[in-house]
């Protein structure tokens, strides 16, 4: 589709796009396990449905940020046998490169006094 | 499905449908995944009540529509994941509108109802028509296959037979044709496989195959050999009886099955979902193989159809042509076959041919179905438009463009059209099954519809088309709105409310045209059906059990066997407890294949110079006419004594003695047919034979045994119910010859029944449609009507406040009403004799001009018009004039 074959990443990533692959930094999860991840990472604040979920995954896929999991660690619960994804190297440099951002900002905020009681 | 596990929820089938809109690799990708995240998600939230899984499906349905429409845009070089789309205001005021459309259910609600059911039928009629009409046929180059239907020259009419050799002259004479090939139907009975059973299916001459470019799915097609006399016998099955009978079992493929007590080896099975021309009821398909002794009796005629390919960039016309000057070469050298010519037939056109009109006519049903659903929807959004007048004068004045609002009036519409025409679709693909169903294979190429992409696209443009068409008189008004004088008026400008008024009754009343069109078509079709089911079809139906009896040549070669075979039928049957009567024909009304010819009295041929000569032939046995419960007039009918030996006898229908016997009783009369003379012995009352809605025609009836055939149908009237006695009948068979099956067995109220299974689904078709605008006309009239009292409040009070009369206030709204049915009516008529022509081919004793149904049309718009009117003047009849006058 893309003759230039997978695309650069760019920063800033969007929210839901940060959580997601911050759901995936610890261990493969399955595309119910994102979701349920993302909402406890943020309180409730990121709520990702399948649809935006799944078309997410398939062209951080492409883009070469994430990779399917094999069978993946079998639990119980899986009874469905989804997918299970995984970041993958690229992944990792494009989370952290955005965690920097969002950290260097923070500290910009900071450093102005845009964190302190008003 | 088994153990804890339940089968999907309804949430997880309408959640899987709507996944259509992501790209088939995505779907298939990731779809089971998408669908189980899903539903866990529901589960956990389901813990919290009914209403929050509820809330979850539909959060997760509503990102269907972004995240497909990013899974359809190329890849970009950005990660994002709600990537702004160029449709930014758009969207938020599509979820403005859905804010509001929540806040005030209620015409929303009406609105997306009637487009999804407008939408939906449109939807469905449109995959019908997209498979039946405009899609190709399914075999490589279909354009190239033709029928080549045999003609009578000089009566200038088809007649359905084509003869081996001629259809080996066209081709290798015209050089129009690359192949070419003849095809007939036969039931043969299977035995040695458990219980005998009479299969349907084809025999085919050589190409068969090669013509439609079918090749069989395992195995292979028929070998040369296997067409010649006297070689191997071999079998193809198609997919479904291969499956259905033999389980699919690939070692079927080389063994020899028995039918009509001949061996055949089974050499291939069709590939699945595959159309065979002629039927797609053909179970297998064998070589046409011909004793070569008649095939050296000449160019005899046949009982085969032909089917062609054109060479390529051949036109039907050139073939034709080509084939006229072959023709006419042939009758030439054989003047005895020179009145036999062919006509050239593009196979589709002879594949949807008989449908077409009726497809017509569906067609235009629907399209008005969504039209007046349409104007309906357009009447809902203009009252609520100027309900809400006032709220958009203040937005506007705090600074919002009037293009702005307009296009937020116009969202809205197209929202709601959106809904619709999801539910639209999605009442199509519940829907069509059923509706095919009830076709009762009226409708050409059924088992290939169904709702695909190009449906989709189609569903997805009518309801942006409607979304928009609907939209625009309201988004109109919204820009010509007049700030200052809207403010002032507080929203019941006099003025403006009489323009919305007008363009209100004019929606309502094209609606209502439309409908009367509907309701005159549904009730022309529902009188005929009535008319139909109340025809006496010469005979009694009731309690009455038919099966059709097919003879193997190979163990009933002569006559004599067959009799005996016929006469142990009648004997064993009618000695069983139960039973009444015991017959067999060798066809069975309302639908029996019909013989005609010719015959003579007293050595003359009746009829005079120019006349059809030729009369229905009907062979029976001594219990037929007690067992049809056909009345004999005069004289007797046949008895066990007119024995192959015995005086040759035959009985003649009423309509015979009108046409050939001047209404004199003919007892005594000698009719000539097949060398012999027959004397009339009885007559009997007239059979509907070849259908219930075609008027009786002269029959000959003669003694099965003096005139035989092998092959044809049972009949046993019976003091019981029939059914129970099926087993009893199919055991005493089975003692007669155990390798005869009792098939086809069917009481004769079925038979009879099938004949009205398409008027039925034509009326209950269009009952439905006209229902469906009834209910909408109701609505509309009420709409307005009540409208009209709201903006008449004013008036209407200080009437009554001046002494009027309420009864007086009471006509004057409900005059409102009748007077938009009335003009509706005159429209409505006038269109429904304009469109009278399409109909007249399905009716039955009605004409199409039925003064009776336009006159009860009539009434029952009438009395619609007052039932929907009659609140709303109730409601102004209970004015307050005091109330009325100081709200101002």
């Amino acid at each position: 589709m893309n003759p230039r074959g997978p695309s650069p990443p760019r920063i800033p990533l969007n929210p839901k796009a940060f959580h997601i692959l911050l759901a995936l930094t610890e261990r493969p999860l399955n595309g119910y396990q994102v979701m349920v991840k993302a909402e406890e990472n943020t309180q409730g604040r990121v709520v990702i449905s399948p649809g935006t979920l799944y078309e997410a995954l398939h062209r951080f896929e492409r883009q070469g940020l994430v990779e399917e999991a094999g069978p993946g660690p079998s639990r119980p619960s899986d009874r469905r046998g989804q997918r299970f994804f995984r970041l993958a190297a690229a992944g990792r440099r494009v989370l952290r490169a955005e965690a920097e951002r969002l950290a260097n900002d923070v500290e910009l905020a900071r450093a102005a006094g845009a964190l302190e009681a008003s | 499905m088994s153990g804890g596990r339940q089968g999907p929820s309804l949430w997880e089938r309408i959640y899987r449908a709507l996944q259509i809109l992501y790209p088939g690799d995505f779907r298939r990708r990731f779809g089971n995944d998408m669908t189980a995240a899903a539903s866990q998600r529901a589960e956990r939230e389901r813990r919290q009540g009914r209403w929050n899984e509820a809330a979850c499906w539909l959060r997760t349905m509503l990102d269907i529509l972004p995240s497909a429409l990013r899974a359809r845009r190329p890849p970009s070089r950005r990660i994002e994941v709600n990537p702004r789309l160029p449709l930014g205001d758009v969207l938020r005021d599509a979820r403005y509108a859905m804010r509001t459309f929540v806040r005030k259910p209620a015409v929303p609600l009406a609105v997306v109802l009637t487009l999804s059911v407008g939408i939906g039928a449109t939807t469905a009629m449109f995959s019908v028509i997209d498979t039946v009409l405009l899609r190709p046929l399914p075999y490589p180059a279909p354009d190239q296959l033709v029928r080549l239907v045999g003609r009578h020259r000089v009566q200038g009419s088809d007649i359905n037979a084509v003869n081996l050799e001629d259809l080996r002259d066209w081709v290798r004479r015209s050089g129009v044709l690359s192949a070419a090939t003849a095809y007939g139907s036969v039931n043969l009975t299977l035995t040695g496989e458990g219980t005998p059973e009479r299969v349907y299916g084809g025999v085919v001459s050589q190409g068969y195959f090669r013509v439609l470019g079918v090749s069989p799915a395992l195995g292979r097609p028929f070998a040369a050999g296997e067409f010649e006399f006297g070689g191997p016998r071999a079998l193809v099955l198609t997919h479904d009886y291969w499956a259905s009978r033999f389980g699919g079992d690939r070692t079927v493929l080389g063994r020899t099955l028995r039918l009509n007590d001949t061996p055949y080896q089974v050499v291939g099975v069709l590939p699945p979902n595959h159309t065979l021309i002629p039927s797609n009821d053909w179970r297998f398909v064998t070589p046409l193989v011909i004793d070569p002794a008649s095939w050296q009796a000449g160019r005899g005629p046949t009982w085969l159809s032909a089917l062609g390919r054109l060479e390529p960039g051949v036109s039907v016309q050139l073939a034709q042509h080509s084939l006229d000057l072959v023709v006419r070469d042939i009758g030439e050298e054989f003047p005895q076959v020179a009145w036999r010519g062919v006509r050239v037939a593009p196979l589709k056109e002879t594949v949807i041919g008989p449908a077409r009109s009726m497809l017509r006519l569906l067609v235009l049903a629907v399209v008005f179905v969504l039209l007046i659903g349409c104007s309906s929807v357009a009447n809902l959004l203009l009252a609520r438009a100027s309900n809400r007048r006032r709220a958009f004068a203040v937005r506007a004045s705090m600074g919002a463009g009037r293009a702005r609002l307009a296009r937020q009036v116009l969202t809205e519409s197209l929202v709601l059209a959106g809904i619709g025409g999801v539910i639209g679709v999605l009442l199509a693909h519940l829907g069509l099954d059923t509706v095919l169903g009830l076709s009762g294979g009226s409708i050409p190429r059924a088992t290939e519809i169904g709702i695909d992409g190009r449906v989709l696209l189609f569903s997805a443009l009518v309801s942006v088309a409607v979304g928009i068409g609907f939209g625009l008189a309201p988004a109109l008004r919204v820009a010509r709105v007049d700030l200052a004088a809207e403010m002032k008026e507080g929203g019941h400008g006099a003025g403006a409310g009489a323009a919305v008024q007008r363009v209100r009754s004019v929606l309502v009343t094209v609606q209502l045209a439309f409908s009367v069109v509907l309701l005159v078509s549904a009730g022309l079709l529902v009188k005929s059906l009535w008319r139909l089911s109340a025809v006496d079809p010469g005979f009694d139906p009731t309690g009455v059990i038919t099966f059709s009896v097919t003879l193997p040549s190979a163990r009933y070669g002569n006559d004599t066997l067959v009799n005996r075979f016929y006469q142990q039928l009648a004997a064993r049957f009618s000695a069983l407890p139960g039973v009444v009567a015991v017959g067999a024909a060798d066809g069975l009304p309302p639908a029996g294949s019909s013989w005609f010819s010719s015959f003579t009295i007293g050595g003359v041929r009746p009829p005079r110079e120019g006349e059809d000569p030729s009369t229905e032939i009907r062979r029976v046995t001594p219990g037929f006419f007690s067992a049809m419960g056909v009345p004999v007039r005069t004289g007797r009918s046949f008895d066990p004594t007119d024995r192959a030996g015995a005086p040759p006898v035959a009985v003649v229908n009423e309509a015979s003695v009108t046409r050939y016997f001047d209404g004199q009783p003919p007892l005594g009369r000698r009719i000539g047919f097949d060398g012999r003379a027959f004397e009339i012995v009885g007559v009997v009352g007239d059979v509907r034979q070849s259908g219930i809605d075609t008027a009786p025609t002269p029959a000959i009836y003669f003694a099965r045994d003096q005139l035989p055939f092998s092959s044809g149908y049972g009949v046993v009237r019976l003091s019981g119910d029939p059914w129970t006695l099926v087993p009893t009948l199919r055991d005493e068979l089975r003692r007669i010859d155990p390798d005869i099956p009792l098939a086809s067995v069917a009481t004769l109220e079925e038979r009879l029944g099938r004949s009205l299974v398409q008027p039925k689904f034509r009326a209950a078709l269009l009952a439905s449609f006209a229902g469906i605008a009834l209910t909408l006309a109701l609505l509309g009239i009420y709409s307005v009507v009540a409208f009209a009292v709201s903006q008449r409040t004013r008036e209407i009070g200080i009437r009554i406040a001046l002494g009027s009369d309420r009864n007086a206030v009471r006509w004057l709204i409900l005059r409102q009403g009748l007077f938009v049915a009335g003009l509706a009516l005159s429209l409505g008529i006038a269109g429904a004799l304009a469109v009278a022509h399409l109909l007249e081919s399905f009716l039955f004793g009605v004409r199409a001009r039925d003064p009776a149904t336009l006159a009860a049309v009539a009434l029952l718009l009438l009395a619609v018009a007052v039932l929907a009117s009659i609140l709303p003047a109730r409601a102004a009849t209970r004015i307050d004039p005091m109330a009325a006058l100081r709200s101002e």
